[in-house]
């Protein structure tokens, strides 16, 4: 019977490391096939090993709306497409670019706002990052249509003095693209409509920090626009963020001195804590005796292997 | 006192004590049934839980139907009993408090989680101490005369560093075991900090799997304390 069971978790584990094994296996393959065939271009410096496996320490801990893990009720497929459409776009999900979220059965990978504004960077042509900036009410602007019928904000003045007032009129962010500079323009109401179409939006945030994500609404608007369009080549990266590495952004020498420093510092350092001299009354209680504590065979090999230890190491 | 570990590592943990007359289970993240193998449930008196991770509280809903559960605040913020929610009972760190023949003191350790406590048990039947101590990297009291220990022993310094250097281990769980978890180094300056001379027995716990030496380790603490030296199986 115990082997059984034993034998029964055995064959459960060895099925949870195969599940994860091939899944990353056949989204590595795809995604290096991909490559291999010039359809994908991954940036040298982005790891589709590394992605994956930071992806799946992350789905271990992902849970769908009725808390139950993801990995249990998504089906693998869906987990495999979802783990290749990060792949695909060359990003990482320990840097926030993404998350996955489980519809049902169904694993998908929703791409955040730092993901967007990363695989914008990577299309050709656009180097800098987009740049939103807040149109307070009293500011003068200039409106124009771009050759691509966009359109731009080419004057812009506004006064401190409008800042302080904080009466935000509404956002543009622009992104030079090659020898064009590409722009999307948002009013403030423009901005709240579009805030009112996410429900999981976190209101309260966006009441607190409006200025700030006012500018998230608008970069999100003009990046869509230049991601969704265009054509699979210019998803070849040139260029992703700096380096693969950066996400791990703590120097471990130096968190590790801090906590030695920590450590040395407290350790055994505070108050005594001990048991008052005087016992203090408490209120009678039934004494029963206990029942001894089964000791299994296991339990007892564990005592027996220590005390017939061959060095005791006095 | 009589000390049986149940289980003992970062997938689960979960110990019994006994002075004879109340039984404690110490940490609730083994399934009922293992501990079942040891224990009729309802002859112990309560359940004591340092801190809300899972493989420490995982099964705390269900062995709160069968026993109270005693923990700091901030565990129990963290962790859903449901309809047993009359089980809780908090603890304040540094206040004596008698649960059965035991009494306790709970103090802070020192852990990535919202309150951790470690205990001090006194037996008011065989008046001997016990310290549990487990999921620290370091401890900032000192304590009486103690009898008994229980302490976490989870990884050698040098065996982690040539893991982390071969990339065997991530440079986040090298940076978290750090901020997190008792080395050897640590756990020796304990021993020398604190009054072993009524010492009886040692249990070293949380052993990690990879990042420690058994052999060893028990040599060590063997060197220092003179007394028996244990380490819980995993």
């Amino acid at each position: 019977m115990e082997n059984q069971k034993q034998e029964v978790k055995k064959q459960e584990i060895t099925k949870v490391i195969e599940f994860e094994k091939n899944i990353s296996d056949s989204v590595t393959n795809r995604v290096n096939q991909l490559s291999k065939d010039g359809r994908l271009n991954l940036p040298a410096n982005y790891s589709v090993g590394n992605a994956i496996t930071s992806a799946w320490l992350i789905l271990q801990q992902t849970k769908d709306k009725n808390g139950r893990p993801v990995l249990e009720v998504c089906t693998k497929d869906s987990i495999a497409n979802s783990l290749l459409d990060m792949a695909v776009m060359g990003l990482n999900p320990a840097k926030k670019q993404g998350y996955f979220i489980a519809y049902g059965n169904q694993l998908s990978w929703f791409t955040s706002y730092f993901g967007k504004c990363a695989v914008v960077k990577r299309l050709k042509g656009i180097d800098y990052e987009p740049i939103a900036t807040i149109i307070y009410e009293g500011d003068e602007l200039e409106l124009v249509h771009t050759e691509l019928n966009e359109e731009l904000v080419i004057n812009h003045t506004t006064k401190w003095q409008n800042k302080l007032n904080g009466v935000i009129a509404g956002a543009y962010a622009t992104v030079k693209q090659g020898e064009v500079i590409r722009s999307a323009v948002m009013t403030l109401k423009e901005i709240k409509e579009a805030w009112l179409k996410n429900p999981s939006l976190t209101k309260r945030d966006h009441v607190d920090f409006e200025g700030e994500f006012c500018k998230r609404t608008v970069i999100n608007r003009l990046v869509k626009m230049i991601v969704q369009t265009s054509n699979d080549d210019d998803l070849l990266a040139e260029k992703m963020i700096e380096n693969e590495d950066q996400h791990y952004d703590f120097d471990e020498t130096e968190v590790v001195e801090e906590a030695k420093k920590e450590i040395e510092l407290n350790a055994n350092k505070g108050e005594k804590v001990g048991f008052a001299k005087e016992a203090p009354t408490y209120e009678s209680e039934i004494v029963v005796d206990a029942p001894p504590i089964k000791q299994t065979a296991s339990s007892e090999d564990y005592k027996q292997l220590s005390i017939d230890d061959d060095n005791p190491g006095y | 006192m009589d000390i049986t570990p149940i289980a003992s590592s970062s997938s689960g943990n979960a110990y019994l004590i006994s002075d004879g007359v109340t039984i404690l289970l110490l940490e609730a993240g083994v399934k009922l049934g293992k501990i079942q193998e040891k224990i009729d449930l309802t002859s112990v008196r309560a359940c004591l839980i340092t801190h809300e991770h899972g493989d420490h509280a995982k099964h705390a809903k269900d062995i709160a139907k069968w026993m109270p559960i005693y923990s700091s605040k901030g565990t129990f913020d963290c962790l859903d009993f449901g309809v047993y929610n009359y089980q809780k009972n908090i603890l304040k760190a540094g206040k004596e408090d008698l649960i059965g023949t035991f009494k306790v003191i709970a103090f802070k350790t020192q852990h990535d989680a919202k309150e951790p406590y470690g205990y001090l048990l006194k037996s008011i039947i065989t008046n001997e101490t016990l310290l549990f101590a487990t999921d620290t990297y370091y401890i900032n009291n000192t304590f009486d005369a103690l009898d008994y220990i229980m302490i976490e022993c989870n990884y050698d310094e040098a065996i982690l560093k040539r893991r982390y250097t071969n990339g065997e281990v991530s440079k986040l769980q090298y940076k978290r075991l750090y901020n997190s978890h008792m080395s050897l180094d640590s756990c020796v300056k304990f021993f020398k900090a604190n009054d072993l001379s009524r010492l009886k027995e040692v249990y070293l716990m949380h052993l990690s799997d990879k990042n420690s030496n058994e052999q060893d380790f028990k040599r060590k603490i063997q060197e220092i304390t003179g007394c028996m030296v244990y380490v819980c199986p995993k």
